[in-house]
């Protein structure tokens, strides 16, 4: 009997003495941010979870800068979404449009992440050497003002945090000036330039991460943002004097897999880059470029008319001012970027549309000259090395008017406006598990704003030429000469579209020119309806847009659509209703 | 459905056994779903001495649990039924038609044709303790008791193919496959749940005087431990093994803890069997709260107080219809520290793949994927318990001998409610924080009338029941609303109001939307794509800003349901019985949106419309209960959060008749049975609601996913040896 009564007096004292240890459960599985970061490899993990923050895309595998491209005058998307909703201005742009949305949660998952790894890896700062904490410490600054950059370049002003908020602080947070959160990011930036010096971090240490060229790119693109020429001509002629960067000989080379590894010149800085070791994520940009006369899947990101006519002839004039320019024939004698960006009807395309082969016309490799005007398709038979019309063809623009029916009911689009992208089709894989690296920032682009902010400051010399000109020359295009800074900033203007079209800069070109609406206004429009009438040359204003209003009824009409982006409201995105409910201070932009 | 059990009780003077065996097998609505379990219990006791039992459980239930692996029964069941009249469905074996949904899906395939998810529960109870009476009055009790569950899941994705028909053929023609990428996945978890309780109850009684005092203390432990690993690229739809697998491959694991204590004593008083006191205090600590901050602890204590008015002579003859009225009156307080989340208190570093890259932390360099870590929970260390105010009134009474009622009011305060706080994005999109948000109040009261009689060979047995409670929020700590996906909790509204625009009817005309209040910003344009047209919902301008955005939105109501009621009738007429059970409710709202408010409403291309759809906007049809038709997609602002998709979700449902036959003991003798009872039964025979046809108004879903209502016949017998 007592047996039984000692064993529960003693269990029951157990209890007693052991409650403070028995409730102390810290998780088994993860570290707790007061301990973590304390050594170098925890603040190396910690940096890659904030690269990790940095890969932004729409619906898990478009790249969001190329959705954004989208919505300004250089591109088109199918109806319907996100970026071909805000295109469409007045027609479309609602307060509530999700990409802005997505844009806004991604940055702020990047800078939120950045600042945890800034102020967390204060734990182990006595336990890492100076230059290797400091190195880390640049990385997550570059990272956190790509964050603030894209931030202040879509919404303006904008919550502004350099540590992790409290629930308090972020439920209570007013918008910070762009001028203040520019100028902390000089700083930050300037700190990161000197810290990847002293660790001796090379120009370009691995793709996909950030170094010093870097830093001083994003300093002079948040400057060019804030329209700071000065600091933007000085962060970009630091690069340039710095020699560590050159143009890739070979333009094709930046947009596929071999040439991205190989990054002749080093031209390639900075790049989203998509694993090769797990399947998910991939990049779709060539999924959603390929037409359907060669995969029947569902291409729904274009190139638009205005993109096309920027292309110079090959003797470096507008088509406007071409004698070469042949509107019957408006894919000879251009530019070469113009091929190497798009695909117009006549254009033989290579696409790589098939993991096993499937003889005849497709050898893994699939070459089909791009067809709009009937319904066959020209194929290359890969059997007897002849060139094969093959019936059915989804791209045709008269199947609508021939009662073939899904062409519009699946997409109402049928193949944009006649033209598909070339860039970024990376005929070394896959298509439809394609890893190609989504560029992020190129030494094209440093060059291009260096002499733009020359251009604007005024200080017009052989450096300013010297840069636009190197671009130019890899592509074949002639040199330009010292010009009025008038006539080199259109040409500089001509130049960023053509170099960089499909790359994501040209909101912040178009809000920075102040042409977002004049640009993004207008009936869209393509190539010729009928190849045996060709449309009317289009008519340029002083910052190259083209005006269709002659030629309207002779070309392809993009479901009748309409852009109107004349409120000025468009100058900068609205802040999601979201934020607003959760936080009565923070205020709407005007107009929205 | 099959469902057998078997009882058995074994007693003797030393010892006494109760066992049972439960089967049952269910099928489920569609292919691939069913669920199985089979049910061990045995409960010995030992009697040691007059004043020692040792008492043991021991229980083991294992449980299969089968669905399709490519798509829930729900999923599957609202995209069967939104598939349009011209999708694809089945040409034959083994033969699906393209159904104009994503990449081939099909929902006859995701039923039948691409394999399923298998989970198996595996649950062990033991528990041992005893019970001993050293002295006359004192109770001492305690057991040690342990749980394990190890459930395992095994998902089977193989391929189906699709088919499209080749007219020029007149055959079919292979598309595709779904969904493409055949994959084996399991994992393995082990659940323990250990706890120790003691406990020790005084029991005296002197004269009339009765007093019992009780003291314990309990303490639980609930680990969790698991790991999972799966493969992609299986060639054999019949060889669902890991090995096999030639694509992708992955794991991983985790384990995580909570540890719960508590003290506890009581006092019982009773004088003469007629009033009656009770004191009450617990003392209550949770690992879920920082010790660091000193917030595991909580101390909490209620009195309440009782009267059995009826012993009371002087009342006896001024309620003589009354034969047992009792009054009782309570007031106390609880607590809840019950968030799901075992580590609240502070930030933890998580790693987590790419396929989400919302919260992924791994990038890829130099030819590898690497493994980062982010902190992926916003964490709140001032985390503490939530209290709970409750105090209540109630009267039992027995009425004209054979009414019994039972009737409560009670106002229950939470204080520092424990909620879920929606930050801005600008958060960095971490896991929301739990808070000690405010203050709360739930009013309430319940009323159930019993009558029960007998007429000769007919017995009448009719209890009604009738409760309602409404909830508001008092206060907010941080002054801004909680928000929600649509919903909203504000102070001085019910929790998780829905919150939108209020509707104003449809413009008429191009007239009424040219006088109208600018709507979001776009005045009246010709254009037929751009802004507002006739038969487009018109909002209310509740600000009287002359136009139509944000803050147009007020709060329209609340999902908590109002006036619940149920009635239960048992009917018995020798050896025939029936039992009939009905319940209702008289008050709430449903927010409708998805395939209940958008005609042609899919997530991803071709869907249909219901039949309800079909009473659109047209010109001559002005009162419509649904705007302009417009394509899948266009709906402008028609499908906002507003008063025009909040539906009235009152019901009133027959749950269950049953019809029972007991057969006469003397036909039973013979077999040495003593008791065989047949049954017929019926489940949701009936239901009365203004829900759209095929919605049920039980189901807060707005987008009609959820499981179909079964009406369901069941026939069965009892037999007691």
């Amino acid at each position: 009997m007592k047996k039984y009564t000692i064993i529960l007096l003693s269990s029951a004292a157990l209890a007693l003495g052991a409650c403070q240890k028995f409730l102390d459960r810290k998780p088994l599985d993860a570290s707790s941010s007061s301990t973590f970061l304390s050594n170098q490899a925890e603040m190396e993990q910690g940096l890659i979870g904030v690269y990790a923050a940095g890969m932004w895309s729409i619906a898990n595998n478009t790249p969001m800068h190329y959705a954004i491209e989208s919505s300004t005058d250089l591109a088109l998307r199918r109806p319907g979404n996100a970026d071909d909703q805000i295109a469409l201005g007045d027609a479309g742009f609602l307060f509530n449009n999700s990409l802005p949305i997505s844009a806004w949660n991604a940055a702020y998952r990047l800078v939120q992440r950045a600042n945890q790894q800034i102020v967390g890896m204060e734990n182990g700062k006595a336990a890492v050497n100076a230059a290797v904490y400091n190195r880390i410490k640049a990385e997550a600054l570059v990272l956190r003002a790509w964050g603030y950059y894209h931030l202040m370049g879509w919404f303006g002003d904008v919550p502004y945090y350099r540590a992790m908020p409290g629930v308090t602080e972020v439920l209570g947070a007013s918008r910070t000036p762009v001028a203040t959160i520019a100028a902390d990011m000089y700083k930050d930036l300037d700190e990161a330039a000197a810290a990847f010096d002293a660790a001796g971090t090379p120009a370009v240490q691995t793709l996909g991460r950030v170094n010093k060229g870097v830093a001083l790119g994003l300093k002079a693109k948040i400057a060019m943002l804030i329209k700071d020429y000065r600091t933007a001509a000085t962060a970009s002629k630091a690069i340039i004097d710095g020699g560590q960067y050159a143009l890739n000989p070979s333009f094709p080379a930046l947009f596929n897999s071999p040439g991205q590894t190989a990054n002749a010149g080093k031209e390639i800085m900075f790049i989203q880059m998509y694993p090769t070791d797990v399947n998910e994520p991939q990049n779709w940009m060539t999924v959603i470029g390929v037409p359907r006369q060669v995969t029947n899947s569902q291409s729904s990101h274009f190139p638009s008319q205005q993109l096309v006519d920027q292309f110079e002839d090959r003797l470096g004039n507008r088509i406007d001012a071409s004698l070469t320019y042949d509107p019957a024939n408006p894919r000879l004698n251009r530019d070469r970027r113009l091929f190497w960006t798009l695909y117009m009807p006549g254009d033989t395309m290579v696409h790589y549309a098939s993991k096993t082969a499937i003889l005849p016309y497709n050898n893994l490799r699939e070459r089909t000259v791009f067809n709009i005007y009937s319904n066959i398709r020209r194929k290359f038979n890969w059997n007897t090395g002849a060139w094969d019309n093959v019936t059915g063809n989804n791209d045709w623009i008269g199947a609508q008017a021939a009662g073939i029916q899904w062409q519009v009911s699946a997409t109402g689009s049928i193949g944009g406006v006649g033209y598909v992208w070339n860039k970024y089709n990376d005929t070394t894989q896959y298509t439809f598990e394609s890893k190609v690296g989504f560029i992020l920032m190129r030494y094209a682009d440093i060059l291009l704003t260096y002499a733009e902010a020359k251009i604007e400051l005024n200080e017009i010399d052989g450096t300013v030429t010297g840069a636009i000109n190197a671009v130019r020359a890899r592509a074949g295009q002639p040199a330009t000469l010292l010009g009025s800074q008038t006539a080199l900033r259109t040409l500089l203007r001509r130049e960023r579209a053509v170099e960089l079209a499909g790359e994501g800069h040209r909101l912040f070109d178009l809000r920075r020119w102040d042409i977002y609406s004049k640009a993004n206004s207008f009936n869209v429009v393509g190539a010729a309806l009928d190849p045996a009438v060709p449309p009317a040359i289009p008519t340029f204003d002083a910052d190259n847009i083209p005006d269709y209003s002659a030629s309207i009824n002779q070309r392809i009409r993009f479901r009748a659509q309409i852009r109107t982006n004349t409120n000025v409201k468009y100058k900068l995105w609205p802040i999601p209703q979201s934020e607003i409910d959760n936080n009565p201070k923070l205020t709407q932009n005007t107009g929205w | 459905m099959q469902n057998h059990n078997v009882q058995l009780n074994a007693g003797g003077e030393k010892m006494n056994l109760f066992g049972s065996f439960t089967y049952l097998n269910q099928q489920g609505l569609i292919q691939n779903s069913a669920f199985q379990k089979y049910d061990l219990r045995l409960n010995p006791e030992f009697k040691v001495s007059d004043k020692l039992k040792l008492i043991g459980v021991l229980a083991y239930t294992n449980t299969i649990t089968t669905n399709p692996s490519t798509g829930s029964a729900e999923f599957i069941i609202r995209q069967a039924i939104g598939l349009p009249a011209i999708g694809g469905g089945k040409f034959g074996p083994g033969m699906y038609g393209n159904a104009g949904q994503s990449n081939n899906r099909n929902p006859i395939a995701m039923a039948e044709a691409t394999g399923n998810s298998v989970s198996k529960g595996n649950t062990l109870l033991t528990r041992f303790g005893f019970n001993l009476r050293p002295i006359d009055g004192l109770e001492v009790e305690g057991y040690w008791g342990r749980q394990t569950t190890n459930p395992t899941t095994k998902t089977w994705v193989t391929n189906a193919d699709i088919y499209t028909p080749n007219l020029t053929t007149s055959s079919y023609t292979l598309v595709g496959t779904w969904p493409g990428t055949t994959s084996l996945s399991e994992s393995y978890t082990n659940n323990v749940y250990t706890t120790y309780l003691g406990q020790a109850t005084y029991t005296k009684r002197f004269g009339a005087h009765t007093v019992k005092a009780l003291v314990g203390g309990q303490s639980e432990l609930f680990t969790n431990y698991f790991f999972g690993a799966s493969r992609q690229g299986f060639v054999n739809p019949n060889q669902p093994y890991l090995n096999l697998g030639s694509g992708t491959r992955d794991n991983n694991a985790g384990a995580s803890e909570l540890a719960l204590a508590g003290f506890f004593a009581r006092i019982n008083y009773s004088y003469d069997d007629k009033y009656f006191v009770e004191l009450n205090g617990r003392r209550d600590g949770t690992s879920r709260f920082s010790q660091a901050r000193n917030k595991q602890w909580g101390n909490f204590g209620a009195v309440s107080a009782g009267w059995i008015f009826t012993k009371e002579n002087f009342l006896k003859t001024i309620l003589p219809y009354v034969s047992y009225g009792k009054l009782r009156a309570s007031i106390g307080g609880n607590g809840n520290q019950n968030i799901g989340n075992n580590y609240a208190y502070d930030a933890f570093y998580s790693q987590s793949n790419y396929s989400n890259p919302i919260n992924g932390t791994n990038a890829y360099f130099g030819g590898t994927t690497n493994l980062g870590l982010a902190l992926l929970q916003f964490a709140n260390p001032e985390l503490s318990w939530e209290t709970s105010k409750q105090w209540n009134i109630g009267l039992d009474v027995q009425v004209f001998k054979h009414f019994t009622v039972s009737a409560d009011y009670y106002v229950k305060t939470l204080k520092n409610m424990l909620l879920q706080r929606t930050l801005p994005q600008s958060a960095g999109g971490l896991t929301n924080p739990f808070v000690n948000a405010g203050n709360m109040e739930n009013k309430g009261w319940e009323l159930s009338v019993n009558y029960k009689n007998q007429f000769g060979k007919l017995g009448v047995d009719v209890t009604g029941m009738i409760s309602d409670v409404k909830n508001k929020v008092l206060n907010l700590v941080e002054g801004t609303p909680f928000i929600g996906d649509g919903i909203r909790t504000a102070p001085g509204e019910a929790l998780g109001s829905y919150f939108g625009y209020v509707s104003a009817g449809y413009f008429s005309d191009s007239n009424d939307v040219k006088n109208s209040p600018v709507q979001f910003g776009q005045a009246w344009n010709a254009s037929p794509t751009v802004g507002s047209k006739p038969g487009d919902v018109k909002y209310a301008d509740t600000n009287g800003d002359g136009k139509i955005d944000a803050n147009d939105r007020v709060f329209i109501g609340n999902s908590f349901p109002r006036y619940e009621y149920s009635i239960n009738i048992n009917l018995t007429y020798g050896n025939w019985d029936m039992n009939i059970f009905g319940q209702g409710v008289g008050q709430r709202n449903n927010y409708l949106s998805g395939t209940g408010a958008v005609p042609f409403n899919s997530a991803d291309f071709a869907a249909s419309l219901l039949d309800i759809h079909k009473d659109y906007w047209r010109p001559d049809n002005q009162n419509a209960t649904f705007p302009r038709l417009l394509p899948s997609g266009s709906g402008g602002n028609n499908f906002l959060l507003a008063s025009q998709w909040i539906r009235s979700a009152a019901y009133f449902r027959i749950k269950n008749i049953s019809v029972g036959y007991t057969v006469p003991k003397q036909w039973l003798n013979k077999a040495k049975i003593s008791n065989i009872r047949i049954y017929v039964s019926a489940s949701n025979l009936l239901t009365l609601s203004k829900a759209w046809k095929g919605f049920d108004p039980e189901i807060n879903s707005a987008n009609a996913e959820f499981y179909p209502l079964m009406r369901t016949y069941t026939a069965g017998v009892n037999v007691t040896f």
